[in-house]
Formats: C-alpha cells, structure tokens, sequence
C-alpha cells in the first residue's frame, strides 16, 4: 500500500520579481517500509517536495496523500527532520526531544518513558540532561532524529540531514540511521545532493529534473543481500548506479 | 544495546569549559612553565585594581588638597570632606533616606514599567507583521525625538506628582526597548520556526517554545540598558516635577548654590546605580548559567 502519494503535483512560489514554478506535474508513491531517496541538481525544488508531504506548503494543483488521507496542513504522521539538528541550546537533550509532543500536548508520563528509550537506542542516555552545546555534531543529529522519531510518524522525511557532518561522523550516522529506521520498518523519504548517499540507503532512488522539477527517472536499487551503506557502497553494482544516477544529473559547472 | 561508541564531546563550547577546569582544579602536577604564567596573569590583575584604586584616591586626595590649600574655590567646586560630612548629616536626620529612597523606587518602577511595555508591544509588532509594518515609521520618529521635550507635557498631563516622572523614565527606555526586541524576534531562525510548524505549533506556540526563548539573551541586554536610561528618565522628571528624590536635591542645590548638596547627590547616585547594575548583572549571570551556557 502507498502511504505517500504525489498525484500530478504543481507548486508555483511568488516573489515581488516574478513567479518561479518550482514542482511540474510530478506523480510519485512511497510504500510502506519503503526507503526512498531524491535526488536532483541544486534548487530543482527537491525541499519543496518535503515541505508539501510535511503539509507545509498547499500544492496549486494536484494532491498529495499521506496514508491514503490528503493533506490538510501539518500531520502528527509525518515527521521531518532537517539539514541543522535545531536544537535548542536552551532546552536539555531530552527537553528537546520531548518539543513535538509538548506542541501537541501530548507529553504524558508514557512518553517521556518511550523517548528515554529511543534516547537509548541512539546511545544518548547518559546525555539526556546535558546541554546541546555540550555534544558533538554526530550526537546532536542523532538527537534530532530521536525528536523526529518521538511522535512516532508512519512517514519520516530528510532533508540532507547529514551534510552539515565531517565525511566520516556522515558515513557512520549514516550507517546507524538506516539501521534504526530499518529496524523499526519506518517509510523514510531522504532528499540528498549525495549520489552515494542515496544509493547506499535507499530501496529505490528518484531523479528529479532540473526545475521545475518533474520525475526524470527511478532506480530500484537491487543490491540484496541488504546490508549496512558503507558496505553497500563497495558492492560491485553500486558504482554502475552511481554512473547513471551522475548522467542523469548531466551537472555543469 | 547501544551499537554506538560515545564520541568525545567537541566543539569550542567543550573547550572553553575544558579550560575552566584547568585553572580551578589545579592538577598535583603543574608545570613550572604554567606556574609562572599563573602568577604573571596575577600579576597583572593586581596591578590593573591597584592603579584602578590609586587612580580615584589621588583624585579625591587632589581635589580635597586644593580646596584646602586654595588653589580651588570651594564654594564652587565643594570638597570631598564637606560632601562626607553633608551625607553623614542627611544620613542622620533621616532625609536621606527619602531622597534616596524616592529616586531609586522611581526608577525600579518606571524600569519594569518601561521593559513589560517595551515587551508586550514587540511582541505585538511579531503577532502581526500588518502592524508592524504600519507602526514601523511612527517607532522610527519616536525613537529619534528627544523625550526630555515631552516632559512639559507629562506634568500638563499627569500633574506635578509622581506619575510626570514615571511617564519620562518609560518615554525614554521604552521605544529601545520595543526595537531591540521585535529585531531579536524578527531574526529568529526560520528553520527553527518551520521546525516547530512541522509539528503542527500555532502561532502562539512557536512564539512560547522558541521566539522568546530564542530572544532572552537580547531581553538580558534590554534590561541591562533599560536600567541606564530608568536613571536618566527618573533625575530628568524630577529634575522637573519632584520636591523629593536625589534629582530634585541637585537641581535644588543647584539653584541655591549649594554645590556641596548637588556633589552629595552625584556621588549617592553614583554608588545607588552601580549597586543596581551589579544587581541586573549577577541576575543575568545567574539565567545565563541556567540556559547551561556559562
């Protein structure tokens, strides 16, 4: 079953200098379970696609779906996790991770026992009363995801959430990431510039044209047996992926 | 089970406290090379207080000798041992008491007055950025009068009592007030505010859970120039209106030439204002020590 649907989706922005059609006519399905990742050249509206999923933005035509429901506004379903964690620096790890449920009132003492636990499962437990100024980036991100995770969405979108890391805490969050979300059988939809990136995690990854952005095309990464992206990323087929995915992107500097 | 190796905490927060705990928890084993950097660094504190203290005990020394010796008239310039004696007799029958009492309770007052104005009208302006652009030239004009020109208005106004003088001390800090504070909520990261929209937060919300937070450390400076200007506000209007408080004094000792009274209460301001500062300082230092900062 499709738990995100894009049917025919159209989203123009309007500024004082003219109007810029940043999404055209673009159809995209996201199973359940599944691990999607966009990519596309820079500014071709691949943020856009996430903020119309989050019920940020309303498209001009077309709909969107998330769990067969079209999207009103902003839903306790999906969570979105972005580029900086955001943290709070004046909110404790915790009281960070509690935000979303505190926004929707629902910050029982059941809660609070179930984030502890993700908090855990993260290895931040003993960090739970620090300060974000206190952790290192990789923490801090994985942090952020536990507060995305805290509301328990069906959907989590993100959006190049590891490219504000140092090349080595990216490929390890990396790896520990999809072994969390994988885990817990979670629909993840990732938007990356990062053509490995989204090779290593994804089940199928989607080219977005330049903008405005319409599908230009899909691959289902077939790589079984799955396993971690950093062993992903020197299985043999990986490097023909990554060929094409990059013709595809046709980037010119 | 974690699967994670704890990463050290890094960061330049990290090395700053990394470096506190250096200084105050002195290992057994300290070099002689930092023992020595320990006692220069001491060194030159002592002799930055020792010049601080000689520099105003030779003023007041130089100020009392000339007047004594006559190579400064006292009837104009007065001299520390009558200023001493005029506050040791204010003190004893009990006026100074009300003076003091007076300008600093006007000026507490008109500072809270002046900063839960200055806050409820910015974050008005943030509710609604319709007004805020509406008001934004009227706070331009009103933020460069000089207030002392509305005083005469005040006492037409409010009459020549108390209110004149609170009415001048919020004219004067409050227009800081309100701008300082809508530009710290207009500069809120936009990313932290989508953040909490994609949780589905109302616009009441997002202004609890990060506009205002997000905004203290500016609230803190606010306060910190409020406190400045709550004085000037306060010796202004009863520079105009009062018949009690230290501003009144000095006008008054002013008009009778009676330099010594007006000396008299320019040095109890002195000492009232900087207690006051270090009070607002401390406080803020303390809030900065709970956000987990210091």
């Amino acid at each position: 079953m499709s738990v995100v649907e894009l049917e025919h989706v159209t989203v123009t922005y309007h500024t004082p200098s003219g109007e810029t059609r940043a999404v055209e006519d673009l159809s995209l399905r996201v199973e359940e379970g599944e691990f999607v990742s966009v990519v596309g050249p820079s500014g071709c509206g691949k943020s856009t696609l996430l903020s119309l999923i989050a019920g940020l933005i309303r498209p001009d035509a077309g709909e969107v779906r998330v769990g067969g429901v079209p999207v009103q506004g902003p839903n306790p379903a999906v969570g979105y996790m972005l580029q900086q964690d955001h943290l709070f620096e004046w909110r404790t790890v915790l009281d960070n991770c509690l935000l979303g449920l505190e926004v929707r009132g629902r910050r029982t003492p059941a809660a609070v026992a179930r984030v502890r636990g993700l908090l855990a499962s993260c290895g931040l437990a003993e960090f739970a009363h620090r300060f974000p100024g206190q952790l290192s980036g990789g923490m801090r991100q994985r942090a952020a995801l536990v507060r995305t995770l805290a509301l328990n969405p069906k959907v989590l979108l993100l959006d190049e959430p590891f490219s504000a890391l140092d090349y080595q805490t990216r490929l390890k969050l990396e790896d520990e990431m999809s072994q969390i979300l994988r885990a817990q059988r979670r629909t993840v939809v990732l938007v990356t510039h990062d053509i490995a990136e989204a090779v290593s995690m994804a089940d199928r990854v989607v080219v977005l044209t330049q903008r405005p952005a319409r599908l230009k095309r899909e691959y289902v990464i077939d790589l079984s047996p799955r396993r971690s992206p950093v062993q992903v990323r020197e299985s043999p087929g990986f490097s023909r992926y990554f060929r094409d995915i990059w013709r595809d992107l046709d980037v010119h500097i | 089970m974690s699967t994670f190796d704890p990463v050290p905490p890094a960061g330049e927060d990290r090395a700053g406290l990394g470096a506190a705990a250096v200084s105050t928890s002195a290992p057994p084993a300290m070099s002689e090379a930092h023992r020595r950097y320990l006692r220069q660094r001491r060194r030159r504190q002592l002799l930055v207080f020792g010049t601080q203290v000689l520099l105003v005990v030779s003023l007041v020394a130089l100020w009392e000798l000339g007047a004594r010796a006559g190579w400064l008239n006292p009837f104009i310039v007065s001299q520390p041992s009558r200023v001493w004696q005029q506050i040791v007799r204010m003190a004893v029958a009990g006026d100074l008491w009300l003076h003091l009492g007076a300008t600093v309770w006007r000026t507490l007052a008109g500072f809270g007055l002046a900063t839960a104005l200055g806050l409820l009208v910015a974050s008005f302006l943030w509710w609604s950025p319709f007004w805020a652009r509406v008001l934004d030239p009227y706070l331009v004009v009103l933020n460069s009068i000089p207030k002392i020109s509305l005083g005469p208005l005040f006492i037409v106004w409010l009459g020549t009592n108390v209110r004149a003088v609170l009415a001048m001390t919020v004219a004067i800090a409050v227009v800081v007030t309100i701008v300082m504070l809508y530009t710290a909520f207009r500069e809120t990261d936009p990313s932290k505010i989508l953040l909490l929209r994609s949780f589905g937060a109302t616009r009441r919300q997002v202004f609890t859970k990060v506009v205002l937070p997000a905004a203290v450390p500016t609230l803190l400076a606010a306060v910190k120039v409020n406190i400045g200007l709550a004085w000037v506000g306060t010796i202004m209007g009863e520079f105009l209106v009062s018949g009690t408080g230290l501003g009144y004094l000095i006008i008054y000792g002013g008009q009778v030439f009676n330099m010594t009274l007006v000396m008299s209460s320019v040095v109890l301001l002195l000492i009232a204002s900087t207690l006051v500062y270090c009070l607002v300082d401390y406080a803020e230092r303390r809030m900065a020590a709970r956000r987990g900062k210091a």
